[in-house]
């Protein structure tokens, strides 16, 4: 190699490494499973699910709809023909109640009768309605990257409240791991129930540091900031 | 310039000087014992450890019958080779549906589920055994990572790991950049080099020969790798059939079974049975089907309950298993025909098979057909009062 051509060596690197860095977090950080294309061309109907959230998070009525109209409103802004909750909704209750609750004679959710009515309920919503995809909308628990007392996850960024850390005024140890938090989810299935968009929008995180420890919020005040719960479903929506 | 000079010479010491090395790697016909030496042992340790993963995570398919079968093909074609070495080959398979096997320093040999399933018969499975079985003989691993030091990430990795893994002799070597599981997994998916690979395939046409196996079968092997290069891989690089240069491989197998057979001693080999071959790996293919079905390719699952059906006929799972395929890839149909016959089939197999007339009562009221539906919903619940969805079914019951 001469001298001359090295520094186009130089330039073809640097912009292949320009170029190729965003294409690479671009394609990674997609909610579409299939191509965002086939995927417009698919799917022309939807049909909306209830929220449904972790049983531990004890979500309340209230809170329940405000995210529901939060996402009926959201995904009548799309193109899409939007089948409302109702149907799905009623539809639940109904299995709910045949196969006897949710709950087993100890109070625990049973995951075999929870897995029972979510199939049963989807296989009947098919029989029912000719929409082309299903919208399951649901808050989860799950673990939030955590370092230096914040949190950062699925869009959101929050400080986790601390104490226990006594009067030190040089700062204590930087704890790093991960931390419980809550997330809002949107996942759309065709009628294979093939998912075909996933999509979560941060909500809180569930847990502070007491010391060197991480212990569990109050539940009493978990899915209480309305602005929080929009955010996380408008999070979700994004880019569909 | 002067520079240059001094690296050349460096460069040409180092080569020759890791030919000479090299040389003395032998055929394991030519020696008295395994490992050779330390360095080896080490190698031994890191491709443990990757196996001691895989175990780890549940991912081995434990079956002593199907295990002993691939044995007695490892044995037919061996004639006791390796005895003087005190080292016996054994076989795990792993449940994976990517067309894959290798071959672990120490003779364990490692068969996916998809691989097994892909092949059509025993001399095609033979082939690829035979071809690993070659990679253990030649010592492909320990001379390309150890001996020849490989310019290669993963060679200079193995290299050092090696020695940490002979001081710890647990195959769990940490060195805080990456574990022994991902240095051999790199190995297994990097394939070796395009003049071992050769040696390998040549080594086992021999081997082939020695058991009676026809040898064109392994042409057949080649062009089904070759055909599934693309099913449901992320990196190409994961596929034994990406082993360098295919092609070129399949050329040159052609090519030498060819020659073969104008020879004045050619003895045609043997094909055997197909229907033999898919009752001896029938857990395999159901694991392989299962994973499709997971995985949503359906009609490449369908094809595996199939062949399980047939090769398994009194476990009704074939046929249910057949039915589900049909029933979540077109749920709304239209034809339920095909989803019904083959649920049909699973409960005149078992009659004691709950799941499938409860199957068959669904795709019965979803073409409005309430009297058969209901006979169907009946004989499930006599089945299985305390079903969990037993409510649920008596109310379509009632709304039919």
């Amino acid at each position: 190699m001469n001298h001359r051509s090295m520094p186009v060596w130089i330039v073809v690197v640097a912009v292949f490494g320009l170029l190729g860095a965003p294409a690479a977090s671009a394609a990674s950080d997609s909610p579409y499973l299939i191509a965002k294309k086939e995927f417009k061309n698919r799917i022309k109907s939807i049909a909306l699910s209830p929220v449904i959230a972790h049983e531990t998070l004890n979500l309340s009525s209230s809170m329940q709809s405000l995210v529901e109209a939060e996402a009926s409103a959201r995904m009548n802004k799309t193109k899409l023909e939007v089948l409302g909750i109702e149907p799905y909704a009623q539809l639940r209750a109904t299995m709910i109640e045949q196969i006897g609750g949710l709950r087993t004679a100890d109070g625990v959710v049973d995951p075999r009768r929870e897995a029972s009515v979510l199939d049963h309920t989807k296989r009947e919503m098919r029989h029912r309605h000719q929409v082309d995809a299903f919208a399951q909308l649901s808050i989860r628990v799950v673990r939030a990257a955590y370092a230096d007392d914040r949190a950062e996850w699925d869009g959101i960024k929050q400080k986790v409240a601390k104490s226990g850390d006594g009067f030190a005024l040089f700062g204590g140890p930087n704890y790093q791991g991960t931390i419980g938090a809550a997330s809002f989810q949107l996942a759309i299935y065709d009628r294979s129930d093939q998912l075909l968009y996933l999509n979560r929008g941060g909500i809180e995180v569930l847990q502070e540091r007491q010391g060197d420890s991480l212990v569990l919020i109050d539940e009493s005040t978990y899915l209480q900031d309305e602005k929080r719960l929009k955010k996380a479903v408008q999070l979700a929506f994004k880019g569909l | 310039m002067k520079q240059i000079r001094v690296v050349l010479l460096a460069l040409v010491t180092v080569l020759l000087a890791t030919h000479v090395f090299a040389a003395k790697i032998r055929h394991v016909d030519e020696i008295q014992a395994l490992p050779e030496n330390q360095d080896e042992r080490g190698l031994w340790n890191i491709a443990s450890g990757h196996e001691n993963n895989i175990g780890n995570e549940g991912r081995i398919v434990r079956d002593r019958e199907m295990e002993a079968y691939l044995e007695s093909i490892a044995q037919r074609m061996l004639q006791g080779r390796l005895d003087h070495l005190d080292i016996e080959v054994d076989f795990i398979v792993v449940q994976n549906n990517i067309l894959s096997a290798w071959v672990y320093p120490y003779g364990t040999v490692a068969v996916n589920t998809g691989l097994l399933t892909g092949m059509e018969n025993e001399a095609q499975l033979a082939a690829i055994l035979a071809h690993e079985l070659s990679h253990f003989m030649q010592r492909h691993s320990y001379r390309e990572l150890i001996a020849d030091k490989r310019q290669s990430f993963v060679g200079k990795g193995l290299g050092l790991l090696a020695t940490a893994a002979v001081a710890s002799q647990t195959g769990q070597v940490n060195t805080g950049l990456m574990n022994v599981g991902g240095l051999w997994t790199d190995l297994v998916t990097s394939g070796y080099s395009r003049k071992n690979e050769h040696i390998a395939d040549a080594e086992g046409l021999e081997l082939m020969a020695v058991a009676d196996y026809d040898r064109a079968q392994a042409i057949k092997a080649f062009e089904i790798l070759k055909q599934n290069f693309a099913y449901g891989v992320l990196s190409p690089s994961l596929l034994w059939s990406s082993h360098p240069t295919l092609d070129d491989r399949l050329k040159n197998l052609a090519k030498a079974v060819e020659k073969e057979k104008k020879s004045k001693t050619y003895k045609p080999g043997k094909v055997p049975d197909s229907d033999a071959y898919y009752r001896a790996i029938a857990p395999a293919i159901l694991r392989t089907g299962m994973q499709d079905l997971r995985e949503q390719y359906f009609a490449r699952a369908r094809g595996a309950f199939v062949k399980y059906a047939k090769a398994r006929p009194a476990d009704a799972r074939g046929h249910h298993l057949t039915g589900e395929t049909l029933r979540l890839e077109a749920p709304d149909g239209p034809d339920l025909g095909p989803r019904i016959a083959a649920y049909t089939a699973a409960v005149e197999t078992d009659p004691g098979y709950a799941e499938a007339y409860k199957e068959i009562g669904m795709a019965q009221r979803q073409q409005g057909n309430a009297d058969a539906a209901r006979a169907a919903f009946e004989k499930y619940l006599s089945l299985t009062p305390e079903a969990v969805d037993a409510g649920i079914i008596r109310w379509y019951m009632a709304q039919m």
